[in-house]
């Protein structure tokens, strides 16, 4: 074979490229198993970029000017997306929880860990769900501490929305009363599957008084607000349906308390594990998960931050099936 | 009171105001655009990469990965985090993505159609064109190197260039690009 025939050979032979395509694959998976901190993300794209090359994936001329277009568009659309949770009867709390704001600026997250969820801004505590904590970080429900603050301070929950506009004629919240005895989460259960949605399961025993529900479909999900009252507890549950896991905005909740813990959920199995974000000021909880791209953000007055726990690990549980 | 209505109304400030909501630096919309420019290429070809170089979803999921950027992004308070924080949500979108259309996630080495290589365009026999003429002699040798020696001979062969395998195989790629430039 002369040179001009080993060189004709060598044009039509693909193994070439499909040996460096295996090769080079090999190596981005390695480097992609490293723990995170341990990646280096040169490497990554070098090698991400010669495989794309090698696979003619390469994006298009007017890739970059259509997604900042998208992007764009996209921000333009989610103006003004801010609003506060109407369940909360936010004035009083706001002047007493902002003005406390003020004076914290530290970041603490209490045992070491950095959590890819939860950041403490100025402004308290900022949740991103569209981010997951790796689960070796997960802290156990009886070794995070929280810090009491010395005022009574219920916690409002404030969240950034992609969508504000609320499409209003599915808006609705009526007050009912309870038949005693009942479980909150039959109640939950109904409601929901009005709208063709099954909760998580809550079991929880109401003894006396009213509850309110409300529901609202906005343009990235529907809303289910529950208010379960007692002659000493108020227990607000509010559950976020988004079809999504990205269309799932920040929560912010305002804390002057840099502490939170996060738990496993003890009901959920360890194929579906979730997590359990909880921020408590004196005896005024909130706990946030999120389970089947629905956020349950559970709001309870008069109840300490260990009873909250014990409330959330034994009384949700996945929806029935 | 004051501080109320003051906090209240930059809750409510529109978005061309960011940085006044809580005090943290924001990204505006002209570093967005450079981020994006900067970053999209590379998370582009990464996740191209991960949905085994399906050119439209990786454009899809690309685009989706800086809309997210774009909605979280009065939470990033500078900017050197923001490489790691695109791969992780790369990753998040990847797996939303794949879940969405039924698609497990495996791994590239167990994955044999994202080996597949665009095959490339048959070179006539006789056209009569010395191809040898646009190769070094270098070159020549290296190609002669490389089919002389068996698929499970490679590795010693790139042992004697003192070269790894996989710079001989990106050599011989180079030669072959090179080699359709000229032919063009």
């Amino acid at each position: 074979m002369n040179n001009d025939e080993l060189i004709r050979q060598l044009m039509n032979d693909n193994e070439p490229e499909e040996k460096l395509s295996a090769e080079l694959s090999a190596q981005l998976d390695s480097e992609l198993n490293k723990p995170e901190e341990q990646r280096d993300y040169d490497r990554i794209a070098g090698l991400s970029a010669e495989l794309a090359q090698l696979h003619d994936a390469v994006p298009g001329d007017d890739a970059v000017q259509n997604c900042i277009d998208a992007v764009n568009a996209d921000r333009a659309a989610s103006a003004g997306r801010m609003r506060i949770r109407k369940w909360l009867s936010a004035a009083a709390a706001c002047l007493a929880v902002i003005f406390a704001l003020n004076a914290y600026t530290m970041l603490s997250f209490g045992e070491g860990f950095i959590s890819t969820v939860v950041k403490y801004t100025q402004n308290g505590f900022t949740l991103d769900f569209t981010q997951d904590d790796p689960p070796g970080a997960v802290i156990a429900t009886d070794t995070a501490p929280v810090t009491m603050a010395t005022e009574l301070r219920p916690t409002p929950v404030i969240r950034t929305t992609a969508a504000s506009k609320t499409t209003a004629a599915m808006t609705e919240s009526t007050r009912y009363p309870v038949q005693t005895p009942v479980n909150a989460g039959d109640i939950m259960y109904e409601h929901c599957g009005e709208y063709g949605f099954k909760p998580c399961r809550l079991e929880l025993a109401l003894s006396d008084d009213n509850y309110d529900f409300s529901y609202e479909r906005n343009e990235l999900s529907e809303d289910f607000y529950f208010t379960f009252m007692s002659a000493d507890k108020k227990l607000d549950i509010i559950i976020e349906k988004y079809s999504s896991k990205n269309d799932i905005p920040l929560n912010l909740i305002p804390s002057a308390n840099e502490d939170f813990i996060r738990m496993t959920m003890d009901n959920f199995s360890s194929g579906d594990q979730t997590i359990c974000y909880l921020f408590s000021e004196d005896d005024n909880s909130t706990a946030v998960f999120v389970y089947d791209n629905a956020v349950y953000t559970v709001v309870c007055r008069n109840m300490s931050a260990e009873n909250m726990k014990s409330l959330i690990n034994s009384s949700f549980a996945p929806p029935r099936n | 009171m004051l501080f109320f209505i003051i906090n209240v109304i930059l809750i409510y400030a529109p978005d061309n105001t960011p940085s006044r909501k809580g005090g943290m630096p924001s990204v505006d919309k002209l570093s967005c655009e450079q981020i994006i420019s900067r970053y999209y290429r590379e998370l582009f070809n990464y996740i191209s990469v991960r949905l085994r170089y399906d050119k439209q979803s990786a454009e899809d999921c690309t685009q989706e990965l800086f809309i997210v950027f774009f909605r979280k992004h009065e939470v990033l308070e500078n900017s050197s985090n923001i490489r790691l924080w695109l791969y992780r949500t790369a990753d998040n979108v990847i797996l939303e993505y794949l879940r969405k259309n039924n698609t497990g996630t495996v791994s590239l080495e167990e994955c044999p159609e994202a080996m597949n290589i665009p095959s490339p365009e048959p070179i006539d026999d006789d056209d009569g064109e010395l191809l040898s003429e646009y190769l070094s002699p270098d070159e020549i040798e290296l190609v002669k190197l490389y089919y002389d020696s068996g698929y499970g001979e490679r590795d010693k062969t790139a042992a004697k260039l003192g070269i790894t395998i996989t710079a001989l195989y990106q050599k011989i790629h180079k030669i072959k690009e090179k080699l359709k430039k000229r032919m063009k």
